[in-house]
């Protein structure tokens, strides 16, 4: 080989992709547009517009063993994982096993293994082992529309992929994994993140095709297949379609190029052209996708029964699921839809043919070409068609559920079912589990029903036990009571005698010692007597003590005064005296018994006088006779003896 | 193709090339179709570059220790056209001519079995390189097809490019007399009084598994490390292949594996293809960037001519 030809020297990849190109012109003519599929490796050639998300999850792919794609529904995830970056990757640098996890996601993965591999083996690490010893290349576990595990997949299924996942991961078997999910579901992969804590660390969103890449997907396709493009359509096209949102609605994109597409070749098969007017025809962009399930119903016979057939194929959430004919079949004879199997089977023809559903796949599946497409039949069922669905797939959960943990129905339960099981054709299993349910909630109310019954008459007999004890000790505590009163009333009086008895006796004393002119010690004895009963009377006899100590300095001056008279001789002038101290009340007895002594005194000596008077007399004595009147008038000067003798001597 | 040489290769081959081999037999390539071509000529491409980066980095070593051998001018003319945008056609043009320049200097390869495996005596084309330049004409004739080939055509390219592939590697059983190591690090003991001994630790990178055995020798002497090296007879008499084959983990994938230089772009740095992992490789922003581009270098200005170094010494300059 020449130098020249050196530097011209192709690779090895750009040696082969001429080889391969060539050959696939020859094929057939590729379509430019794929409708509502996802794209796959095949379609490497007309897909177009997603440069920089490939490039992006290329990178992002190398970064780790897990990568998580995912965006809303319709922005392509799927076909810039399946078309996109396996195309980038060289087809010897990479084993990639695509898995749809569906209803039972861990049945589903291991049966994908297994067809990869030509040996039995006793679990999927195992069958990767096998994989990568037989293809000798790193293996990529793609798992596409993974939302499904949540949606469709039982909580033991979950686990034991999960489980499986986590094995795998942690060994040291080249395999990557890209999970690509709609980003509703994202946050339920935290489901995993216990097992798997990297899930989140490689992630990217897709979004909306933007629309500066859109021209790239309409003209690019067009080129390869040899479609033209009327000059000034692209620009309608995304104007109409980004109008509102600056970003491409992919699904309309797609149903409405295919249509575009469709026109072109039925006006012209062998120069197809797609034109503007076309699309001014097809009027609004963002309704084509409901025209087109619409017109597809109005085209059957009994588009009333396509309806009931594309709504069992709808979940509760509103996303496709996969179902076999005997299972749609099945699914409407539960919600009393009476339409033949070979009726369904027609009318799933029929939509295949149309391309609502995509073709049967190899277990004899069927779904809706798209989510988007379940989401509008998701908008036509009513309220109560949407609520049985509901209801339909509780109980079915439910009987899983009684077959794993005997888990029965509890009354809430029961309450939410009852409404719609008219409307439902339940299977025998289903019916004796709300029967079980029934009876076993009865069983526990009965139980509940004796046990309350028993607890009150518990509570009744203790309430008794404890009035009766109450009222014996009400009693016991008013006799008690009682006693204690009358012993308080005992004591009251006793206390109060005792009190009285000694505020007498001192009383006594203070009033001993009054009269004996001790006013101290009377004061005392009076003091003492108020600290048993303060009486008035108390205070009356320290006023008249008070009183008395004043009389007492006058009345002892009169008795001093009357003691000189009496000194003097002038017994009748200390007796008037001693009469004038006895006014006031004090030492009355020392007083009394003085003036009785003094009237001892004048009377002894009046006596003595009177003899003398009348000794005088008889002796004629007048004068001495008259001045012994004198002396006894001066004693007493009412003595009447010496009045007469005086007046018989006058006379 | 005999099943004793398919197990050789596959277990007791250097890495770089019994990790393309292994492919060439599993399952999916077993067809004679267009993925088992491909697959043979990878080999075939694989083994001549493996097998020119060895003799390169050989003529390398001999030209430091020994400035004075001799380089012909066409070799220099030629040498700057081939060491970048590398193809298969440039490595083999390049092990023709490094082979050449041991044989006309009368030097001995440090795999002494390589130059009379390329070219018998002083200058005859050895059944290797018949067998070389005949898949390169398959190449051709591929690149250069009229129409698109048929099935039968691609099968009998199949038929023959395997053939002479069984020729190629037939001929490099000798290979295995030189272990293809990677030396990761080196623990040193030193004790008071005594030598100090190097604990070198080696993986074996050999085979098609990318789970190299490992293994720890005591040297006296102290082994490059890290380092790629082919070694012989035993580890301290190595060749280093560095710069153009080195063990990193820092590729795109991050996940290690052996690199095989093919290219310095000025724009985008110097470019190398992963044994296995697939993603690209540029020296831009590892640890070792600026040591091996400047091993490259010096390289490019032993074998280069004044205007392709002067082109490069632009790159050095710049980012040193």
């Amino acid at each position: 080989m020449n130098e020249e030809n050196l530097h011209n020297e192709l690779s090895l990849d750009d040696l082969f992709s001429n080889i391969n190109r060539e050959s696939k012109k020859e094929k057939k003519a590729i379509v430019p547009f794929k409708f509502l599929d996802s794209y796959t490796l095949e379609d490497k050639d007309i897909f177009y517009g997603r440069d920089d998300e490939i490039n992006e999850i290329y990178r992002k792919f190398h970064l780790s063993n897990i990568l998580l794609i995912y965006g809303k529904s319709g922005t392509g995830k799927s076909s810039v994982v399946n078309c996109g970056l396996r195309s980038k990757i060289p087809t010897s640098d990479l084993y990639p096993i695509t898995i749809r996890c569906g209803k039972e996601a861990y049945k589903n993965f291991n049966a994908e293994l297994i067809k990869h591999s030509s040996v039995r083996a006793p679990d999927s690490l195992s069958y990767l082992k096998h994989i990568y010893e037989t293809k000798f290349k790193p293996i990529a576990l793609i798992f596409d529309q993974f939302e499904e595990v949540f949606i469709l997949s039982t909580s033991d299924e979950r686990k034991a992929l999960l489980n499986e996942i986590k094995i795998i991961s942690e060994s040291t078997l080249s395999v990557s994994f890209i999970f690509i999910i709609r980003e509703e579901y994202y946050a339920n992969l935290t489901e995993f993140e216990d097992e798997i804590p990297s899930i989140y660390s490689n992630r990217i969103r897709i979004e909306k095709m933007d629309k500066n890449h859109v021209e790239d997907a309409i003209y690019e396709p067009c080129k390869i297949c040899n479609v033209a493009v009327e000059k000034g359509l692209s620009d309608k096209i995304i104007n109409q379609l980004t109008k509102n949102t600056g970003q491409l609605e992919l699904t309309w994109f797609q149903v409405l190029m295919d249509k575009l597409y469709k026109i072109a070749i039925e006006r012209d098969k062998q120069n197809p052209e797609l034109k503007i007017a076309d699309l001014d025809k097809l009027g609004r962009i963002d309704k084509v996708l409901t025209t087109f399930v619409d017109d597809q119903l109005q085209k059957m016979e009994n588009g009333i029964n396509g309806e009931f057939v594309l709504k069992t194929l709808v979940s509760v959430d509103g996303t496709k699921k996969q179902l076999k004919i005997d299972e749609i079949h099945s699914g409407l004879n539960d919600i009393g839809i009476k339409i033949s199997f070979d009726e369904v089977k027609d009318i799933v023809k029929y939509f295949t043919d149309v391309r609502i559903l995509s073709e049967k796949d190899e277990n004899g599946y069927y779904e809706f070409r798209h989510d988007s497409i379940a989401a509008r039949i998701f908008e036509r069922m009513t309220a109560f068609e949407k609520e049985l669905s509901e209801v339909r797939k509780f109980i079915e959960n439910s009987l899983k559920i009684f077959d794993n943990r005997q888990k029965l129905l509890d009354q809430n339960d029961l309450n939410y079912i009852a409404p719609y099981l008219e409307k439902l054709i339940l299977t025998k299993e289903q019916k004796e589990l709300i029967n079980k349910s029934k009876k076993q909630i009865q069983k526990n109310k009965n139980r509940k029903l004796r046990l309350v019954g028993f607890i009150i008459i518990f509570i009744l007999a203790v309430s008794s036990g404890l009035t009766i004890w109450a009222l014996i000790s009400k009693a016991e505590a008013e006799n008690q009571k009682q006693i204690a009163d009358e012993q308080r009333i005992k004591a009251d009086s006793l206390y109060e005698d005792s009190m009285l008895s000694n505020y007498q006796k001192f009383i006594t004393i203070g009033d001993s010692e009054l009269d004996k002119g001790e006013f101290d010690k009377a004061e005392e004895n009076y003091e003492i007597a108020r600290t048993f009963i303060d009486s008035s009377e108390i205070d009356l006899r320290l006023l008249k003590i008070d009183t008395i100590r004043k009389l007492s300095s006058s009345v002892d001056s009169i008795i001093a005064e009357a003691e000189k008279l009496y000194a003097s001789g002038q017994y009748y002038n200390a007796k008037i005296k001693y009469q004038e101290a006895l006014n006031n009340d004090y030492k009355t007895a020392i007083i009394e018994n003085r003036i009785d002594e003094i009237q001892g005194v004048i009377d002894s000596k009046v006596n003595s006088l009177l003899h003398a008077i009348q000794d005088f007399l008889d002796q004629g004595y007048q004068d001495m006779a008259l001045k012994r009147i004198s002396q006894v008038l001066e004693l007493d000067p009412d003595n009447v003896k010496a009045k007469d003798y005086l007046k018989m001597i006058n006379q | 193709m005999n099943r004793r040489l398919i197990r050789t290769v596959e277990n007791d081959f250097p890495y770089p090339i019994a990790a393309e081999f292994r492919i060439l037999n599993t399952e999916e390539y077993l067809e004679p179709d267009e993925n088992r071509l491909k697959q043979l000529l990878r080999t075939v491409e694989s083994t001549a570059h493996f097998l020119s980066i060895i003799s390169l980095v050989d003529l390398t070593e001999n030209i430091i220790k020994n400035p004075e051998l001799i380089i012909p001018e066409t070799f220099k003319k030629e040498f700057g056209g081939r060491i970048v945008r590398t193809s298969f056609g440039k490595w083999v043009a390049l092990l023709r001519e490094v082979i050449k320049v041991f044989k006309i200097n009368d030097l001995t390869m440090f795999v002494s079995e390589l130059a009379d495996y390329f070219i018998k005596g002083k200058s005859s084309e050895s059944e290797a390189q018949i067998a070389f330049n005949k898949v390169t004409t398959i190449r051709n004739k591929i690149a250069h097809f009229d129409s698109v080939p048929t099935k039968k055509d691609i099968e009998n390219f199949c038929l023959e490019t395997e053939e002479f592939l069984e020729i190629i590697l037939g001929e490099l059983e000798f290979i295995q007399d030189y272990p293809f190591l990677y030396v990761n690090n080196v623990n040193v003991t030193y004790l008071k009084w005594q030598n100090p001994s190097y604990v070198h630790a080696f993986s074996e990178v050999i085979g098609n598994t990318s789970k190299f055995r490992a293994y720890k020798k005591k040297l006296k002497g102290l082994v490059n490390t890290p380092a790629v090296i082919l070694t012989k007879e035993n580890e301290e008499n190595y060749l280093n292949l560095e710069p153009f084959i080195i063990f990193s983990d820092e590729g795109e994938s991050t996940i290690s594996d052996i690199f095989l230089y093919t290219d310095w772009d000025k724009t985008k740095g110097v470019k190398y293809r992963p044994v296995w992992v697939g993603g690209s490789y540029s020296l831009n922003g590892t640890i070792f960037q600026e040591e091996r581009k400047k091993s490259i270098f010096r390289i490019f200005s032993i074998f280069g001519n004044s205007q392709f170094i002067d082109s490069y010494k632009e790159q050095i300059s710049i980012e040193v």
